[in-house]
Order: structure tokens, then C-alpha cells, then sequence
């Protein structure tokens, strides 16, 4: 039961981990690197 | 996909249809446009129509970045008995004739409480071609009235926009004693005064530039004196402009772009934008300042506080509330 505890917090923390590091990666690279990853190249910020 | 082509709003985009286009969409095939969440039968609605162009319609930003979705979140944060609904009718490159075009749309589909014309220097030029219904029509019925009174052709073709220096010279030329500007004086007198507002999201210009030699000119100057041309145009016709970048402004004058090659305003200006236009809406509204959810001097001040914080952290440097805060 303990063991079946720590495996689902671990899973909730791997999830949580992965969804940050996403978001941080994003934001980095729409502040630093627009120009080669988002300019005329992504739909969500407006390019057709 | 042809922006300048009238089928362009049927494009299968699913991503820009069902946000980002997702107004003028509507506007344009004359459906229903979009009703907000919550239920408005026991509220007032104020409905506000942004008709604009590429900064209107946040290029190189995100849809909820965009400053009218940030307005409408904003103003319906501070009124109790009051819901509004900011509608965007922005694409990108529309000039002034389309932005008259969607302006006649929206008063024949629904009525809006205030019309906001948003509005940059690129916009004077009016181009011929079918982007929105019955507009090619109107140009040429324009077109002809003003080149039997001005006894001038107008440009037909502009030039190439990479080329900064000579595109800003065709705009400071087009925005003095042309074709161009009789189509923008028609299209500007045919405008309700009532409802209308401008708002310069890059500012109106300087007409001081002309005490300048023109030989000293640079290209900036060129594009300040066709916004201030332009500017000079909107007023003699008697609507009142909105301008961010006012003498008692903290707006940035730099820092505001989005990247080395985007030059559109980035989220902190959108931001920006729509705390400005909230104050601006808010001071319209004073008649229903009783609806508030608090004194009227103290909201501005807020959102003079709030510009104030976030131009600090653009610019890196302290900036202080000196309009509304005394």
C-alpha cells in the first residue's frame, strides 16, 4: 500500500515536472528565441 | 492563403477560425457573433466593435495576450450592473477603406455602443482588391469621385515593404495633397461621429517635423509626418483620437516590440493597451460611475499603477503614476 502510495505521488510529481519544464522551455523560447521558433512559423500567435 | 482575396475568411484553418478569426469571421459571413459565458439577460450589455489591423489583430502574440481580450476581461472586472463585449474586427494590412468596409458590416448586423478605430501609419494607403464584400465597388465609386476633383491618378502599386526607407517616403507622399487623402477624407465624413473614437496604437506623429529640412530628413521621419498627416485628417473631421504616447504618457518608447524581426507591439504593450483603454472607457462611462465597483479617481489611479509596474519592468527603470495618482 505504502509502496503503491509513493509510486502515485512519484507519478504526480513526474507529470507536474514535465508540465513546468514545458512551460519554462515555451516562455524561454518565445522571449529569447522568436524570431527561429515562432516568426511566421506559429499559428497561435497569429501567423497564417 | 490569399488575404487579399474574398474567400479568405472560408479558408479551412481550424486553429485561426475558431479563435483568432473567429469575430470577423462572423462579421464577414453575416452570422451570429460569439456570446459571452455567463448569461447577460439581467445585466446591461455595452458592446464595443475594435476595428483595426495587424496590432489590433496581435500578430506575434498569443489570442489571450491580444489587448481587446484583455479590455473586455478588464471591464467586466469593475462594473457591477454592467457586462461588456469587446468584439476584434482586425486582420492583418487592412487599410482604411477595409477598415470602413467592416465599420458598414458592423452597423448593419448588430449595433455596437462604441466603435474603436485602431490605427498605424500603413493603413493610410487604400488598396484596390475584393478582401471584404462590396469592396472593390466602393473603391472605384470613391476612386472616381476624387479623380475628377483632384485631376490625379492615384499609385496603384506601393513599394516593396522590405525596402523601409522608400515604402515611408510613398506613405509621408500619400498622406499630402493626394487621390489617397480625398478617399480618406470621403471615407472619414461618411464615419458617425457619435460612436466613433480612434485610437493611435502608434501614436499621432509631429507635425513639428516639417520645420525640419526635408534633406536632413531620416525614415523615421517620413512615417511620423504621414501619422501626423493622417492624425491631422481624423481631427479636421472632427473625432477625437486616443493616444497612448500623449505628452503625459509612461507608455515605452522603446523596448515595445516584439523581436529583432517582429515588429508588432509585444504583450506588455497589448497589456498596456488595454489598461489604457480601460481608463479611457471608464472615463466615456462617467455617467454610470455609480455602477463601479469603486471610486472612479481610485480605478485610474490603479491602472496608472499598474502601467506604471509593468513599464518599470520593460524598461528596466522606475517609473511613478503622475496623472491620476495626486
Amino acid at each position: 500500500m505504502l509502496l503503491k502510495n509513493k509510486k502515485i505521488i512519484l507519478l504526480i510529481f513526474i507529470i507536474f515536472s514535465l508540465f513546468v519544464s514545458y512551460k519554462l522551455t515555451y516562455n524561454f523560447g518565445e522571449k529569447y528565441y522568436f524570431d527561429k521558433l515562432f516568426y511566421r512559423k506559429s499559428t497561435s500567435h497569429g501567423y497564417f | 492563403m490569399n488575404i487579399s482575396d474574398g474567400n479568405f475568411f472560408n479558408a479551412n484553418n481550424k486553429v485561426l477560425a475558431q479563435k483568432r478569426f473567429k469575430d470577423i469571421s462572423s462579421l464577414v459571413n453575416q452570422k451570429e457573433t460569439k456570446i459571452l459565458g455567463a448569461s447577460t439577460q439581467d445585466k446591461e450589455v455595452y458592446k464595443i466593435a475594435v476595428i483595426g489591423d495587424s496590432v489590433t489583430y496581435g500578430l506575434g502574440v498569443q489570442d489571450k495576450e491580444k489587448y481587446t481580450n484583455i479590455l473586455e476581461m478588464e471591464l467586466n472586472k469593475l462594473y457591477k450592473d454592467k457586462k461588456f463585449e469587446v468584439y476584434n474586427f482586425s486582420l492583418v494590412g487592412d487599410d482604411q477603406l477595409d477598415n470602413y468596409m467592416k465599420y458598414l458590416l458592423a452597423s448593419k448586423n448588430n449595433s455596437y455602443d462604441l466603435h474603436i478605430f485602431a490605427y498605424v501609419t500603413n493603413d493610410i494607403f487604400i488598396e484596390k482588391n475584393i478582401k471584404y464584400p462590396n469592396k472593390k465597388e466602393e473603391y472605384e465609386k470613391i476612386y472616381q469621385d476624387c479623380y475628377i476633383q483632384t485631376s490625379q491618378a492615384k499609385t496603384e502599386t506601393k513599394p516593396d515593404e522590405n525596402s523601409q526607407s522608400e515604402y515611408n517616403k510613398f506613405l509621408f507622399y500619400e498622406s499630402v495633397n493626394s487621390t489617397n487623402v480625398c478617399m480618406t477624407n470621403f471615407i472619414l465624413s461618411s464615419i458617425s461621429k457619435e460612436d466613433v473614437i480612434f485610437f493611435a496604437t502608434d501614436g499621432i506623429g509631429d507635425l513639428d517635423l516639417y520645420k525640419k529640412p526635408e534633406n536632413n530628413f531620416d525614415k523615421d521621419d517620413y512615417y511620423t509626418l504621414a501619422l501626423a498627416n493622417y492624425s491631422k485628417l481624423i481631427r479636421e473631421n472632427g473625432f477625437k483620437i486616443l493616444s497612448p504616447y500623449d505628452n503625459n504618457s509612461l507608455f515605452p518608447t522603446e523596448k515595445g516590440n516584439i523581436s529583432g524581426k517582429e515588429n508588432h507591439p509585444n504583450k506588455t504593450i497589448h497589456k498596456l493597451f488595454a489598461y489604457f483603454l480601460t481608463q479611457e472607457i471608464i472615463k466615456i462611462q462617467s455617467n454610470n460611475s455609480e455602477n463601479l465597483i469603486s471610486n472612479e479617481k481610485s480605478i485610474l489611479c490603479d491602472y496608472e499603477k499598474k502601467i506604471a509596474k509593468d513599464v518599470s519592468i520593460l524598461v528596466k527603470e522606475d517609473i511613478y503614476p503622475i496623472k491620476y495618482c495626486e
